[in-house]
């Protein structure tokens, strides 16, 4: 079970301090599958960033972050060495230059696999082959000796999800998996995501479409805070945050009615809800900042959102 | 225009490889190549003949000989000089790179003093004081000579430490050893060798200097020994051109063969390593 405590991320610039992340608290059960949605810059990646303890020196992170029990924040560089290796697997965004230009696809799509679990490395390689093979990519045994300029951006974006399910590790963190899939190859990502037993699964995402067939629970980030949270089901079927609403409601299938205005800035923050100045449903109660509304496993950060 | 470029590229660094190729066959049959021995006396001072094809020197031994001898020493010392050099800039470099912070104040500290001592009057100075052989010769020359290679091995490595695949790297636990090792050191491969080679040539040039002025290896005859002979015995005052010119003459066909060998741009790292693009 990951839990996360009371989770502040600031960061220390020469301007100022930012904070990227205000009191985030979110539980992912064993085997449960949590899809993390915002906006570009509300810090879900931040957040994902702090779980594999990889935030860049300038960062302030205070609260905990309970891995099975264990506070990944108080873990030495060792110890957190092996637990991304063997506990903690990552699958990065394949825009940009996540393989090594100069090394074999195959070679490092198992290269985990060799490093922590002494795999031989042709084994290694048949091991490439049959995790590629899962996404068609076609022509795998051609493919694991070709180097990554070769492949398309979509292609890069599933051989890196092969190369963050290869150590078969319990939790799995993703980044936008499906950035650059169309929707048949994004069908290929939730068929591999769904077929993952008992992995518990933590992904960063802006398509509603993917997370509504791929999550258990869905926790939405608004301008640094957790704003809502809530089994899948719910969310889709009666979405309670007024800003849960507008997101579903911009989404093509239902109406692409976008929400105007754009999200606070980090230096606009002010005393009022985050959301004030785009609510459609705003009243001079939410000058003041509504507190986390838990029911039971549910949260909502909203006037409305009383049980 | 691209493609022409590289073809131009290639076609220097193989005729620089030809070179070193010939260089290298001549050290190695040295024995075999050269008329006499290089140690053994005769007539001083002969013009070239069909006899001795670059003349004598002022003890009569023969020029030819002892400059197919030199190559053995000069190569020797150049390539050893250069393999130390290159392992300690590399080294250092990766390091600072890599780490930041503390380690790389404390490298980059180091490296700027050594970057700002004059190097040949330091270069000369150690080797007054070390004794004169043909190892200490060749530390003396590598004390500064890394620091450059350190530097410019340093820049790349902190733009490589903020790729996504280095990060992603140590997401996947790997430790930072494997991932210098694994990842960072094949895409600094082309800064390495091409340092590497030129660092041969600016050893030999050092090494000729140092020789020149008497500060040699003792008892070896290096291609700077041979001038430091002709200027200081007489060949330059009797006008004994066959003496000092083909030494000359090697010390500079060897450098432009490894400087054309630095010229050299793998293929491979030019499509592919991102920083290049």
């Amino acid at each position: 079970m990951l839990e996360i405590q009371n989770l502040t991320v600031r960061f220390q610039l020469p301007q100022g301090t930012i904070t990227a992340l205000e009191g985030v608290n979110l539980t992912l059960r064993d085997g449960e599958k949590l899809c993390v949605v915002g906006e570009s810059g509300s810090g879900k990646s931040v957040l994902m960033l702090a779980v594999l303890c990889l935030l860049p020196e300038n960062a302030c992170v205070s609260g905990s972050i309970l891995l099975d029990g264990e506070d990944l924040l108080q873990k030495s560089q060792k110890d957190l060495t092996e637990i991304r290796g063997m506990k903690l697997s990552y699958v990065p965004q394949g825009s940009g230059n996540s393989l090594n230009p100069l090394l074999r696809l195959g070679f490092q799509v198992s290269e985990s696999l060799v490093a922590h679990r002494r795999l031989p490395r042709r084994g290694a390689d048949q091991r490439s082959i049959q995790l590629l093979q899962q996404f068609h990519l076609g022509d795998e045994e051609q493919l694991v000796r070709s180097y990554p300029h070769t492949l398309s951006g979509g292609m890069r974006q599933r051989a890196l999800l092969a190369l963050g399910i290869a150590p078969e590790a319990p939790y799995l963190v993703a980044d936008e998996p499906t950035k650059g899939l169309d929707s048949d190859r994004v069908g290929l990502v939730v068929d591999c995501f769904n077929s993952l037993e008992g992995c518990s699964l933590l992904c960063v995402t802006h398509d509603l479409t993917f997370a509504q067939q791929v999550a258990d629970r869905v926790a939405i980030i608004y301008a640094g805070q957790m704003i809502e949270y809530e089994t899948a089901e719910q969310f889709f079927g009666s979405p309670r945050h007024p800003y849960s609403k507008a997101l579903l409601d911009a989404v093509p299938e239902r109406g692409l009615n976008a929400i105007p205005g754009f999200s606070p800035g980090h230096e606009d923050y002010t005393d009022a809800c985050r959301f004030y100045n785009r609510c459609p449903c705003r009243t001079a109660q939410c000058q003041t900042q509504p507190k986390d509304r838990w029911d039971g496993e549910r949260m909502v950060k909203c006037i409305y959102g009383a049980p | 225009m691209k493609q022409r470029n590289l073809l131009q590229g290639r076609a220097a660094a193989v005729t620089g490889m030809v070179l070193l190729l010939l260089i290298l066959l001549v050290a190695v049959f040295a024995p075999a190549l050269a008329p006499y021995d290089p140690w053994a006396m005769g007539t001083p001072y002969l013009p070239p003949s069909s006899e001795h094809l670059l003349g004598t020197n002022d003890i009569g031994q023969d020029i030819l000989s002892e400059l197919i001898y030199g190559t053995r020493v000069s190569m020797f010392i150049g390539v050893c000089a250069a393999l130390i050099t290159t392992i300690i800039g590399t080294a250092v470099g990766v390091l600072a790179g890599y780490f930041g912070g503390i380690v790389d104040h404390i490298l980059m500290a180091v490296t700027n003093v050594v970057i700002v001592v004059p190097s040949l009057p330091l270069t000369v100075v150690l080797v007054a004081y070390l004794q004169a052989g043909l190892w200490n010769i060749i530390i003396a020359l590598c004390v500064t000579a890394w620091a450059g290679t350190a530097r410019l091995i340093r820049a790349q490595v902190m733009q490589l430490r903020q790729q996504p695949f280095v990060q992603l790297e140590r997401t996947l636990g790997m430790g930072n050893g494997y991932i210098m090792l694994v990842h960072i050191l094949p895409n600094v491969s082309g800064i390495i060798l091409t340092r590497g080679a030129l660092s041969v040539a600016s050893a030999m040039l050092s090494e000729a200097s140092l020789s020149f002025l008497g500060l040699g290896a003792l008892g070896q005859k290096s291609w700077g020994a041979i001038l430091n002979n002709a200027f200081f015995r007489n060949g330059v005052v009797n006008n004994c051109w066959w003496w000092y010119y083909p030494p000359i003459l090697c010390i500079c066909v060897c450098v432009v063969a490894f400087m054309l060998i630095g010229s050299w741009d793998d293929r491979r790292s030019r499509g592919q390593n991102l920083l290049a693009m």
